[in-house]
């Protein structure tokens, strides 16, 4: 799958009850839109907008194309001081979410 | 920068019988007060009146606010055209409630309808010289800044960010490669406006970009950033997919640092 493919890649989709492999990089699609209005962040990709939590906002903005799984779950660690497992699941959730939105691809 | 005198600038506006008999305010805008000015630049002038200024040989400009124009008046002075803008103190109520939170929130508030006129009479109050009537003019720049009108801006370059985004992905995938460098700079200028009407700066005229980016200085998006992707100092003409998707990406981290 290249930068400019948009639909969700089924096949490197999360599995919902797996652990994500934590050194691969989620990377948003390029035209996955944002917007931050009134302390709420708000994305979509080509369907219905959804809303982030404060959470997801925190590991949102830190997905830069750069950061593997293991990164944006060590950093929530830190942020929310919450475990290593817990992290990871929110991780994991936000970006089996997003892939299914067709925001992400993982 | 004071462009001329409150005494001189009534002396002209009185000598070319353009100066209302008791007027709301009087004052000096554009590039010249905001410091950006060169030999050929204009002096802009605003003048509020509490009744039409009909005096029927001017010109107009456009606005959405009734009855639709605003009478403007030029003259050479002191070796510059000088543009004198009438507005009334009712058309300046009325383009206040045009973009009130309440009509933002009802949908009612579109930046579309707004004039270039508009817009520029709006930043300019911030940014303006008083001739006379400082009461009013601070008045009226303080309510337009708790207004919805840099929002409104900003969410109408966000929306321009996200179709010429939507554009520059589909013309690389079709191979259509000139087409999406092109789509992509202007969707990098519609991010960069959208950034800078967040932070109150919201005159959109592409020529002062540079010169806004510089006055605002915003955490986002560093001036040397901004002027490498503006100067496409990074393109390389062999792999133009390349740099579509970095400015993609940098347009992409600006919306989601602009705050509506």
């Amino acid at each position: 799958m290249t930068t400019f493919d948009n639909m969700p890649d089924q096949d490197s989709m999360p599995d919902q009850d797996s652990m994500p492999d934590q050194d691969r990089i989620p990377r948003k699609h390029l035209d996955s839109r944002v917007r931050n209005y009134r302390s709420k962040t708000l994305v979509a990709g080509p369907s219905e907008p959804r809303e982030l939590s404060e959470s997801a906002t925190f590991i949102w903005k830190l997905m830069d194309g750069k950061r593997s799984v293991a990164e944006l779950a060590g950093a929530l660690c830190v942020e929310y001081d919450i475990d290593r497992a817990s992290a990871l699941d929110d991780v994991a959730d936000l970006i089996l979410t997003l892939t299914r939105a067709g925001i992400l691809t993982y | 920068m004071t462009v001329v005198t409150p005494h001189r600038c009534l002396e002209l506006l009185a000598e070319h019988e353009l100066l209302p008999a008791a007027p709301e305010a009087i004052y000096l805008a554009g590039s010249l007060v905001r410091g950006w000015g060169n030999p050929s630049s204009d002096v802009d002038v605003y003048v509020i009146v509490p009744e039409p200024w009909n005096r029927g040989d001017g010109e107009t400009g456009p606005v959405s606010v009734a009855p639709g124009t605003v009478p403007i008046h030029a003259f050479i002075a002191e070796g510059r055209r000088w543009d004198v803008e009438y507005w009334t103190d009712s058309q300046v109520d009325e383009l206040l409630g045009l973009v009130s939170w309440a009509s933002f929130e009802a949908g009612r508030a579109r930046a579309e309808s707004l004039t270039t006129h508009e817009t520029a009479f709006m930043q300019r109050l911030a940014f303006a010289d008083v001739v006379t009537g400082a009461e009013w003019l601070s008045r009226r720049a303080r309510q337009f800044d708790d207004a919805a009108v840099k929002t409104m801006i900003a969410s109408r370059a966000l929306y321009e960010l996200d179709l010429l985004t939507e554009d520059a992905v589909g013309m690389v995938q079709a191979g259509d490669l000139h087409s999406a460098v092109l789509a992509a700079r202007y969707a990098f200028g519609a991010a960069v406006e959208a950034l800078l009407a967040s932070h109150a700066e919201f005159n959109e005229q592409a020529k002062w970009r540079a010169r806004r980016m510089e006055d605002v200085a915003p955490a986002e998006l560093t001036f040397e950033d901004y002027w490498a992707i503006e100067t496409m100092r990074d393109f390389d003409p062999t792999a133009p997919e390349k740099w579509v998707e970095d400015v993609l990406r940098v347009c992409q981290h600006i919306a989601g640092e602009v705050q509506l």
